[in-house]
């Protein structure tokens, strides 16, 4: 466990093998990365940690990511975090981003993309 | 002085001229007075006076009476007479030629010593070189010597011959002034003095006075006291004044003839007499009668307004075109018609007719150059795209020589019969059926009792039942009346199986609401089935009624025909063949006329009987009417026909009418005559008469003239000058006359009735003549013949008259009638009691009532009973000056068929205003009716069948309004046709859906595209199900929307189903793409972390799983998108971007992660396009994989980028296998694939390139494709740019 300063990014997916997958990604490419797969976990982690980007799958099991998006980018305190969703659902795209999403990438997708993408939002 | 003459001494004798000197010289020694020395001082005195006087005297002198005379008297011996030698001569001698005439007077004077007085007294005298008659006013008085005895006798006389000539002819002018007077066939009256006493009136004038003989000697005054406030006495008064001739045209005078005051109408002239002193004495009136004219004219004056009333309430544009100027004159009806506002020029009433219509109105003139009729129907498209039906009708004039001089036309917009037309012919498409339609009567009976299985409409209207009660009854049921004929036959048929014929099988029908005989050629044919059993029979009936009956008529024409001929009291006779074999002839014929007995003349050859017909023009007269089938007719025709008692003299009017035979060719003629010798011989007489006293015309207006026929010299009158336009003193040659007359008319008018003339006796014609100021001018010429003793023409007398206004008049006339007589429109007029007063051509064919039979006959003899009533309203309505258009009511025809007409009426109005008849016209609108109440009849059915389909049925109006929907919408939606129709259908559509819908609907009624969607409809119970509605335009001929039928099928399960195919196809491509995105990711982590190591098989087999995947995944998307399209979910995230980096990225990304193919982009421009740039990706990336796919054997794919203004081209060109021409148009459509042996190296779904097309088009681009097999593929993107 890496302490909160380090973390890079939190990732929230309940496939817990395509978390893994996506965090071998991210660690590849030199971020550091706290991994979650049940949406509860997110509020526990976020009293203590401040990431600087949440990358998180649409459909959780039990809750709406865009729920979760939606109530992250009406907080002023976390307002500030960038989050990236991810799905597989077709018509997924839009309805993250009207939701607040800063970028949206969907399942499955090429790596160098999927980085390009990740370096593009931690830039700003 | 020599020699002296004797007497010049004497003083007495000086002076006195010529008769002074021989008296002086004279020897007066010789004679009976001795030497002037001698001679007593009272015949000195005497001669004194009479050598001196300017008056002519004569003396005769002492018992010997010797003569002496004065230079006045000496004219009166004139020339080569007695003069001088009478001088001195005794009495006896010198007067010898009148001595018993002198002798007694001078015995008178000398005896009695009294004065004698003469006046015109005849006293024959010898002088220049002849006896002649001398009349002379004389006075012989005494000369009585201072013892009172009477020595001589000195006359004083003066010649009057001359004054006594005058006053003969005088006398002889004024019997010749009353014999013109009294014989002229004009009126002519002669009033003398101041009083205007009635001297003379001819018989022409009491007539016209309504007066007989005993007014003559009365003042006119007095005679006709009902001119009191006329102004005729007035006029009467100022010529007799002044002297001034005074004429009269077209003057209304109210006479008190038999009894009323009459108004006639007369052209009259007053001019003054005089007298010898030249002092008026009396006034000469002549006029005739023109109120015939007048009235003629009025007549025409109102049929003029009439025509022009029913033209105008009939709608109808009238033009006329001059043929020879090409000019044309249009009502303003006309251009209404076109939907213009304003005049069209002509080009423009052609350029409207429909393109399709234009070949058929050239057929329609030239068969117009061949008949004179132009009659067609054509199509004119309008300013607003809108089509109009037009029936057009006009008549060509041709002149004599047979060119064209115009046409007079009319048109009508007919669109709303063609329509109506239209209608009845798609509703009856729709029910079609081949048996059905038979033109014959079909129907199919089913065993012994006949029942009716099947009837067709032919049959039905035959027998006049509806279908609903004949089909599935026996026969004899509905039609009872025909059993006892028709039950044999038809049970014969159904027991023997023969099938039965029949002809001409009569049998008495209870139809169309009477008995009637009705006429059938049947065929009875036995129905069988498989196993050969007989099981009914199929009737098919042909009605003959109209044919049998009408060769029944014509048996009984025929009948009637010969015993009409034979009662006739007119001369008949049927003559057959062409020989002209006498058949018939009655009892007037053969006694009046041909004055042979029947045994001589029938079954005999006409022309044997009557061989002075060879010379004559009848025979060939009857070879025109037997070959050309025309009848002929002619008035007072000259005949000599031979009887038993001679040869005689006819005028005979006559016909000759051909007999047809049933095929219509000719048999015979029917040949009418009527005698009309006394009428025409008394008339010539008449005639004759009158002639003698044309003169009489000239002051009325007519002028007259004579031609000498041999030297083609011409007298006539001052107002044929004026006939020519010349002075009234011109002076013209017949020459001159003649050229003046219109070459056309002079060529063939003027000279072939000179021609006929000179054969007839008779001289008629109507031609024009030109002034010298170039103006046309009609004139009317008559004439007679005269011959001279030797019968050789000699002279022609006649009369001529400027008709030119009369015949503008009947120009017009003619014109309006024309068009009311080829309407097709019953157009008649009436008096405000219902008097008919005009009949049209239509009407006749309307009604068959002729015009002799309508004319004066009320109006109420076509109303049926019961549109009395209302027939009186409409008159009420026209008494007060209002016009009824367009209404619909009944009428009756003669043979009291009961027609639909449509009514229009316009109050005819006199001069002062008061309605006094009326204009009507009547058209049948009978058809249009029945078939009214035909589409009625097949909506119904049609609603019947509608209503009782399970699927929802409606139709829109042009307008996208419901007009109607069935039963089963009705009983869907729970509401009543009424709630439906208020607030339309949307009323049922899901709100969600009603914004589609309303787009969908709004565009099919503006652009006529097909309505098609999906959409839910609430049930009566409140649930909404889906419903799959369509709607067609139908079209009219012309291809304008009439309507929309709709059709809504409840595809709710179907819909459910979908919807569920749907969520599996989104639910199994996202479980798809889980375990998808697990494994890809790994492969892509592990080619990165042993990109560097040197394991050949770990690299390729990763490469390979990263392959796989890559289409695995690719698969998937695929089979996702077609889902989208299909339910149109598929939605575009647009953004502007560069396209070039999109192919530049993903052609980067094919190449590693494919390996066998470069892919070479060439960009020449670089477009910026607003579209989703993952479908743009997902374009690319199908064409490039296709290409790759599809070129196995080539190494390179080419993508070029262009742009123009609008749009970007992107290329994508393979060297592969190329593309089938037979499959080039379907590479677009889904799961379509190349086929063919090698089919089994290019797998896939084939649906690549149908997500790529729905996505071109979704961004309102194109794509396609250019490709020969073998040749490699070159496919065309086009995107439109961003702005």
């Amino acid at each position: 466990m890496n302490t909160r300063e380090q973390v890079d990014i939190i990732l929230l997916d309940d496939d817990k093998d395509i978390c893994v997958m996506v965090q071998a990604m991210l660690n590849f490419s030199g971020y550091k990365v706290q991994s979650l797969s049940l949406p509860h976990q997110l509020n526990e982690l976020l009293v203590s940690l401040t990431p600087r980007m949440l990358l998180m799958d649409m459909l959780l099991s039990g809750t709406d990511g865009r729920d979760v998006c939606r109530r992250l980018k009406n907080d002023a305190d976390t307002r500030h975090i960038k989050i990236m969703m991810m799905s597989a659902h077709p018509d997924a795209d839009r309805s993250c981003r009207e939701a607040g999403a800063d970028d949206f990438i969907s399942k499955p997708f090429d790596m160098d993309q999927f980085i390009a993408k990740v370096k593009s939002q931690l830039a700003f | 002085m020599g020699i002296q003459a004797p007497g010049v001494k004497y003083s007495f004798l000086s002076g006195g001229g010529e008769m002074g000197q021989l008296t002086r010289e004279k020897d007066w020694r010789k004679t009976a007075v001795g030497d002037p020395a001698t001679w007593p001082q009272s015949l000195q005195t005497t001669l004194s006076i009479l050598l001196n006087s300017r008056f002519p005297m004569f003396l005769f002198w002492g018992e010997a009476m010797t003569c002496f005379y004065n230079d006045a008297f000496r004219p009166s011996l004139g020339n080569n007479g007695k003069h001088p030698d009478i001088l001195g001569m005794p009495a006896e001698l010198g007067c010898a030629e009148n001595w018993d005439i002198v002798q007694p007077l001078l015995q008178t004077v000398f005896e009695t010593g009294e004065s004698l007085w003469y006046e015109d007294l005849l006293i024959p005298v010898y002088r220049n070189g002849h006896l002649e008659d001398v009349y002379w006013t004389f006075s012989y008085s005494p000369i009585k010597n201072e013892d009172g005895k009477t020595e001589g006798a000195i006359v004083v006389c003066t010649e009057t011959t001359g004054q006594v000539y005058a006053t003969k002819k005088l006398k002889e002018n004024e019997r010749n002034f009353r014999s013109l007077v009294l014989e002229s066939p004009v009126s002519a009256a002669v009033f003398r003095t101041s009083n205007f006493i009635i001297e003379l009136a001819n018989d022409a004038s009491l007539q016209l006075w309504g007066r007989d003989a005993s007014i003559i000697g009365r003042s006119v005054k007095e005679v006709f006291p009902e001119l009191k406030d006329q102004p005729y006495l007035e006029i009467l008064r100022q010529v007799y004044e002044t002297g001034i001739t005074y004429e009269g045209k077209e003057k209304v005078a109210h006479l008190n003839r038999n009894g009323k005051l009459d108004e006639v109408f007369v052209n009259f002239v007053y001019k003054a007499l005089r007298d010898e002193n030249g002092k008026i004495n009396g006034i000469l009136s002549m006029g005739y009668d023109v109120t015939d004219q007048i009235r003629t004219r009025n007549q025409l004056k109102e049929l003029e307004e009439r025509n022009r009333v029913a033209i105008e309430a009939n709608e109808i544009g009238v033009y006329e075109k001059n043929l020879l100027t090409e000019e044309v004159i249009f009502s303003d009806k006309m251009h209404e018609i076109y939907g213009a506002t304003e005049p069209l020029s002509p080009a423009t009433y052609v350029d409207m007719i429909h393109p399709d219509d234009r070949e058929m109105r050239l057929r329609a003139h030239a068969i117009a150059l061949q008949t004179g009729k132009l009659e067609y129907q054509y199509r004119i498209i309008l300013k607003d795209g809108s089509i109009r039906w037009i029936d057009s009708h006009a008549k060509i004039y041709f002149n004599e020589a047979g060119a064209l001089v115009k046409r007079i036309g009319t048109i009508q917009d007919i669109t709303e019969e063609k329509l109506m037309l239209t209608r009845i012919r798609e509703t009856e498409k729709k029910f079609r059926n081949t048996v059905m339609q038979a033109p014959v009567g079909i129907v199919l009976m089913k065993g012994p009792e006949f029942i009716v299985e099947t009837a067709n409409q032919a049959y039905l209207q035959l027998v006049d039942k509806e279908e609903d009660d004949f089909v599935g009854k026996p026969l004899f049921d509905s039609l009872p009346e025909v059993k006892e004929i028709v039950a044999p036959l038809l049970t014969d048929v159904l027991n023997t199986g023969k099938p039965y014929y029949a002809s001409e099988l009569e049998v008495v029908l209870n139809r169309f609401g009477k008995k009637e005989p009705a006429f059938f050629n049947l065929v009875y044919q036995p129905l069988r089935e498989s196993d050969g059993s007989i099981s009914g029979v199929m009737a098919v009936a042909n009605e003959v009624t109209g044919q049998v009956l009408a060769k029944f008529a014509l048996k009984q024409r025929e009948a009637q025909f010969s015993n009409m001929v034979m009662q006739s009291p007119i001369a008949m006779t049927i003559w057959r063949g062409p020989e002209h074999i006498i058949e018939i002839a009655n009892e007037t014929m053969l006694k009046k006329v041909w004055r042979k007995e029947a045994e001589q003349v029938i079954g005999k050859k006409a022309l044997e009987v009557f061989p002075e017909l060879h010379d004559q023009k009848y025979p060939a007269l009857l070879k025109k009417v037997y070959t050309e089938r025309i009848v002929h007719r002619e008035s007072e025709s000259v005949a000599y026909v031979q009887g038993n008692d001679g040869m005689k003299k006819f005028y005979l009017d006559f016909e000759y009418s051909p007999l047809l035979d049933k095929n219509e060719q000719v048999s015979g003629l029917m040949i009418t005559v009527n005698d009309v010798t006394q009428k025409v011989e008394a008339r010539q007489q008449l005639e004759d008469a009158e002639e003698r006293l044309r003169l009489a015309a000239e002051g009325t207006g007519l002028a007259t003239w004579d031609l000498n026929i041999q030297t083609r010299h011409i007298i006539y009158s001052p107002r044929l000058a004026l006939v020519f336009g010349h002075a009234e003193d011109a002076v013209l040659t017949h020459q001159q006359l003649r050229e003046q007359v219109h070459p056309e008319d002079r060529r063939l008018i003027v000279e072939p009735a000179f021609e006929a003339a000179l054969k007839t006796g008779v001289y008629l014609y109507e031609a024009r003549v030109l002034h010298p100021d170039g103006s046309v001018h009609w004139i009317r010429t008559q004439g007679k013949l005269f011959y001279d003793e030797q019968k050789k023409p000699m002279r022609l007398l006649g009369t001529m008259r400027d008709i030119t206004e009369q015949k503008a008049q009947e120009e017009i006339v003619h014109r309006l009638a024309t068009i009311v007589q080829s309407s097709d429109d019953a157009i008649i007029s009436i008096k405000i009691d219902g008097t008919i007063t005009s009949w049209n051509d239509a009407a006749l064919r309307m009604f068959q009532f002729t015009e002799e039979e309508m004319i004066g006959n009320s109006v109420f003899r076509l109303i049926p009973p019961d549109k009395m009533a209302e027939e009186y309203g409409i008159i009420e309505r026209l008494k007060k000056g209002e016009r009824i258009e367009h209404f619909e009511t009944a009428r009756m025809t003669k043979d009291q068929r009961q027609l639909d007409v449509s009514l229009s009426i316009s109050p005819l109005k006199d001069a002062s205003g008061n309605v006094i008849g009326a204009s009507k016209i009547l058209r049948d609108i009978t058809k249009q009716k029945e078939a009214e109440r035909l589409i009625q009849k097949n909506e119904q059915k049609f609603r019947l069948l509608a209503d009782s389909m399970p699927e929802f049925i409606w139709t829109w109006d042009n307008q996208g309004q419901l007009t109607y929907a069935n039963k089963t919408v009705l009983d869907y939606a729970g509401l009543s046709t009424a709630q439906l129709s208020k607030d339309g259908w949307q009323q049922i559509v899901h709100p969600d859906d009603s914004k589609e819908d309303n787009r969908q609907w709004s565009h099919s009624i503006a652009t006529g595209e097909p309505y098609l969607i999906e959409h839910r409809f609430r049930r009566h119970d409140g649930e909404y199900r889906w419903q799959l509605s369509r709607a067609i335009p139908q079209k009219d001929e012309a291809g304008n929307i009439q309507m929309w039928v709709g059709t809504s099928t409840d595809i709710d399960e179907i819909k459910k189903h979908d919807q569920q195919k749907d969520d599996f196809i989104k639910m199994a491509s996202h479980e798809l793409k889980t375990p998808v995105t697990t494994i890809k990711g790994y492969v892509q982590l592990l080619l990165k972390m042993h990109k560097s190591e040197k394991d050949p098989f770990l690299a390729s087999s990763l490469q390979t799983i990263d392959k796989q995947i890559f289409k695995l995944t690719k698969l998937i998307t695929d089979l996702l998108d077609v889902t989208k399209i299909e339910t149109g979910s598929l939605e575009l995230q647009k953004e502007t971007f560069y396209i070039a980096d999109t192919v530049n990225e993903i052609a980067e990304e094919l190449e590693t992660t494919i390996q066998t193919h470069k892919i070479s982009v060439r960009q020449h421009a670089n477009p910026l396009i607003l579209a989703d740039k993952d479908r743009i990706a997902q374009v690319l990336i199908n064409l490039f994989t296709n290409a790759i796919k599809y070129s196995p054997g080539a190494s390179e794919i080419i993508v070029s980028i262009n742009e123009d203004k609008e749009n970007m081209l992107l290329t994508v060109q393979d060297f592969g296998i190329g593309i089938l021409p037979q499959d080039l148009p379907k590479i677009f459509e889904r799961f379509y694939r190349a086929s063919g042996k090698d089919e089994k190296t290019f797998p896939g779904f084939g649906i690549g390139l149908f997500i790529v097309n729905e996505i071109v088009s979704l961004h309102n681009g194109k794509i396609w494709v250019k490709s020969e097999k073998d040749k490699g593929a070159l496919f065309y993107v086009s995107l439109p740019l961003t702005k």
